[in-house]
């Protein structure tokens, strides 16, 4: 082990210029490939306050057609009331939330100072038990505080620092586009990379709308969650919500509901920009599929091209060993963890590289259709950066990267005759 | 030409330690090939002439709710009120309301037209006051000035697109052909005039629609209830990055009817930007300049790495040439003949088989992997896409192979003769 290494730093300290080039090279690629792996779990996986992401299921599209008359089509969003009706009575869903998309909102003191411009949605209680914010003060509202004479709402720490010059604010008043509203909770800021959770002000719909009074009462503005108690209970919540489909659509007359292909899974979710067209999840795969294919395949070859030219050099040095007995196994594998190491600096320096590559970039890499415009930072989630899945997998890239580049030259070199290479043919 | 064969004589003789960054630049030439062609396509579509303007243009956003002092009024009621001291304003050019129509939004509504009942055109309905032309800046016919259009869904002023695709489809067809809904032939429709040729957004093709004007009479009994948008125009000397700021603070105010009132002017090149996002060509353009900077970076470490190889062991050969005459710029040449004969060989079989990944018309998923609409697939764009290609790749090459050419030839020639 320790001898591999001292070689390996000897092969290092000989050629500079070439150990540079080769760890660059791994490190571009690590560098490219973490990127990607960042940003999907950034936006794919379990991260607060997104805990929830690989049990939810989502709806955010809505298609009402006429019954007769296949022309007529509205594409919109759900409403609250189609998730009462046909998701939360499932008995395989734990918790189900129906919220809007973050939207400019004013509030300012009782007295109209200190006028703020925010991001605010409106959701239910149960949008708390599906996103796990934290509450800095206060509590989040509950199914007691709906509808009566004046609203509960939850806010951010930086608004509730901008209105009051602290964060005790709850219990509190202020107005909320001109009403007067009850501050129940603070919660401390949360990213726009949590593309659902994302507001500074939170506070609840009116229970009107959970009534159903025609076709229309299913068409409406928001984005619904399902939370199942496990990801094996998605086949039959779908079942489920469709046959409620079927069982609502039987009952009206003119017009039909139509959840298209949803719900969603939180891949698709994300990628669900237009309520007519659902995601176009192939193209998605495939493109991520190639850009891997491409980011180690290019490099590798250029590693090949350079692990060969020092294979060339060192010929002379495998015949004797192979004269003395060596197998072919005991030299591929000596080469590959002599490469090994130079893979692995320039993983690490990758991995540095990549973390810097995210943070630079991450504005485009993070801006989707719903939080564009919105006043909140793209913070990063410390997670999503430094969970153990990030190691292993720069670590399984990195073993990728040096089978490919030094395996193949590898093997032709301890092919070649003991005679041939003894005489450096 | 006696210099290319003898390039390609010593190219031949050393395939074994070639064959890597053969394989590597023919792979990099089929991926470079298809990103020049994308961003190219991309690039040329976005820098296409739009029809219409946005800079100077604001969208307000409305908010109705707090304490009401008048139950009377109707949603249609408060934005008119609030479109006309809008108008009134000093720093305000022109301004709109209009319903599901803006430009590079993602709301909207579709209806087919039809003449002599069976010859249809789907197109995007635009609902709004006459403002909008002005506001916009989209051309009109003066003569029939769309401000002037009567109001109501009996007239119709076809957009430049949709007037040729009914042309295409009906070669008679001109501005006195009655329409009709498509499906209801008892209904007649009148063209007002047309609008002039523009395109949806910045990637897109040119827009097909039926514009339709609205007045005030029509908007109050057929939307009282409906959300609107409302787009105003500023006055180039009074816009400025702080106007945004000053019409919230000073204008805003003034715009309030009763309990609705004005959160914020955003800039329309907001809206332009998130219909890009939404579309995903901001995200398609980044990574794919990404990509190719990657490859370029690849495409110039491996040649770096080839070629210090090969002028170390050629040390001897290049100090004799020098020795015996050669200019250093002649045994540059040679080098970078090397390289570029190595990209050359490799160019014409990848230009193959990238003609044919262009004909072959893939579909993955929903998405058309070559025809890169909105430009059309010719041979020209092939050329030029494999002309970007070689030509980026072979600027790589060329700095590639000049910093180990340089060290090679700091030799003394004396020094390596001794050597030899």
């Amino acid at each position: 082990m320790m001898q591999t290494i001292r070689q390996a730093f000897t092969i290092l300290k000989q050629n500079p210029l070439l150990s540079t080039i080769s760890i660059l090279g791994t490190a571009f690629a690590i560098t490219m490939i973490m990127a990607i792996v960042i940003t999907w779990q950034t936006k794919y996986a379990d991260l607060e306050p997104e805990v929830n992401r690989s049990r939810c299921l989502y709806f955010s599209a809505m298609h009402v057609q006429g019954k007769e008359n296949k022309d007529w089509n509205n594409f919109g969003k759900p409403s609250a009331a189609f998730m009462k009706e046909c998701i939360q009575s499932l008995p395989e869903v734990e918790a189900c939330t129906a919220f809007s998309t973050a939207d400019v909102a004013l509030v300012s003191l009782t007295d109209g100072n200190n006028r703020l411009k925010v991001d605010a949605m409106s959701t239910d209680p149960d949008f708390w038990k599906i996103f796990k914010l934290q509450f800095l003060d206060g509590r989040s509202f509950t199914e007691a505080e709906r509808g009566g004479d004046m609203q509960s709402v939850v806010i951010s720490a930086s608004v509730a620092r901008k209105l009051f010059g602290t964060t005790e604010a709850a219990g509190r008043q202020m107005l909320l586009n001109r009403e007067v509203v009850r501050i129940i909770g603070v919660v401390k800021d949360i990213s726009v990379t949590a593309k659902d959770a994302y507001a500074q002000v939170w506070s609840m719909y009116h229970p009107g709308e959970l009534d159903v009074t025609g076709w229309w009462s299913y068409s409406g503005t928001r984005t619904i969650a399902v939370l199942a108690r496990t990801p094996d209970d998605f086949p039959a919540i779908k079942q489920g919500v469709e046959k409620r489909v079927k069982d609502v659509n039987a009952g009206l007359e003119q017009r039909q509901i139509d959840i298209m292909e949803q719900p969603d899974n939180i891949v698709a979710h994300v990628n669900h920009v237009w309520s007519n067209i659902g995601p176009n999840l192939p193209m998605l795969y495939l493109q991520y599929g190639i850009a891997l294919f491409i980011i180690l395949l290019v490099p590798s070859l250029n590693l090949c091209g350079l692990s060969n030219s020092r294979m060339q050099q060192r010929v002379s040095e495998l015949g004797v060993r192979k004269a003395f007995g060596a197998t072919d196994g005991t030299l591929i594998r000596q080469i590959l963890n002599e490469n090994l190491v130079l893979t692995l600096i320039g993983g690490v320096v990758g991995l540095i590289f990549s973390y810097l590559a995210v943070y630079v970039m991450r504005t485009w890499l993070f801006t989707n259709s719903d939080n564009i415009g919105t006043a909140g930072d793209f913070s990063l989630s410390m997670g999503a950066l430094f969970s153990p899945q990030i190691f292993v997998l720069a670590f399984i890239f990195c073993l990728l990267i040096n089978l490919l580049s030094a395996g193949l030259p590898a093997w032709l070199a301890t092919r070649r005759t003991i005679v041939d290479s003894l005489n450096d043919k | 030409m006696k210099f290319i064969l003898h390039n390609l004589r010593m190219i031949w003789s050393r395939l074994r330690s070639n064959g890597w960054v053969l394989a590597e630049l023919f792979l990099v030439f089929v991926v470079m090939w298809f990103l020049c062609d994308s961003l190219g396509c991309l690039k040329y579509t976005f820098y296409r002439p739009l029809g219409y303007s946005i800079d100077h243009v604001y969208q307000l956003s409305t908010i109705i709710g707090g304490a009401t002092s008048d139950t009377t009024l109707t949603n249609a009621d408060r934005y008119l009120r609030a479109l006309r001291k809008l108008e009134q304003e000093p720093s305000v050019e022109a301004a709109a309301l209009c319903y599901w129509s803006l430009p590079m939004s993602g709301s909207n509504s579709y209806n087919s037209l039809a003449v002599q009942d069976t010859i249809g055109v789907n197109a995007r309905i635009i609902n709004t006051t006459g403002g909008y032309i002005d506001v916009f800046r989209m051309s009109d016919d003066p003569q029939r000035p769309f401000a002037k259009t009567p109001s109501g869904w009996n007239n119709v002023m076809l957009s430049q697109a949709a007037v040729d695709r009914f042309k295409k489809r009906m070669p008679t067809f001109s501005l006195d052909t009655p329409l009709s809904q498509y499906g209801d032939s008892t209904s007649v429709i009148t063209q007002s005039g047309k609008i002039g040729a523009f395109r949806t957004y910045r990637y897109g093709s040119d827009a097909f629609c039926f514009f339709y004007r609205l007045d005030e009479n029509l908007i109050k009994t057929q939307y009282a209830d409906n959300w609107a948008q409302i787009v105003f125009r500023v006055k180039p000397a009074a816009d400025g990055p702080d106007y945004r700021a000053k019409f919230v603070r000073e204008i805003a105010p003034r715009l309030d009817v009763d309990d609705l009132f004005v959160a914020d002017a955003v800039p329309y090149t907001e809206q332009q930007l998130q219909f890009e996002v939404m579309n995903g060509d901001t995200d398609k353009v980044n990574s794919q300049a990404i990509v190719v900077l990657f490859l370029l970076v690849n495409v110039f470490l491996g040649l770096i790495g080839t070629f210090w190889f090969r002028t170390r062991r050629r040390r001897g050969e290049i100090a004799l040439r020098l020795a015996l005459g050669s200019t250093k710029s002649q045994v540059f040449r040679l080098l970078t003949g090397e390289g570029l004969l190595l990209l050359t060989l490799v160019t014409l079989p990848a230009m193959i088989l990238c003609y044919n990944i262009g004909v072959a018309e893939f579909t993955i998923g929903r998405t058309e992997l070559i025809s890169t609409w909105p430009v059309k697939w010719t041979f020209i764009r092939f050329l030029l896409g494999s002309l970007g290609a070689w030509l980026l790749i072979a600027l790589m090459v060329m700095v590639g192979i000049w910093f180990p050419a340089r060290q090679a030839m700091k030799i003394q020639p004396a020094e390596a003769l001794h050597e030899e």
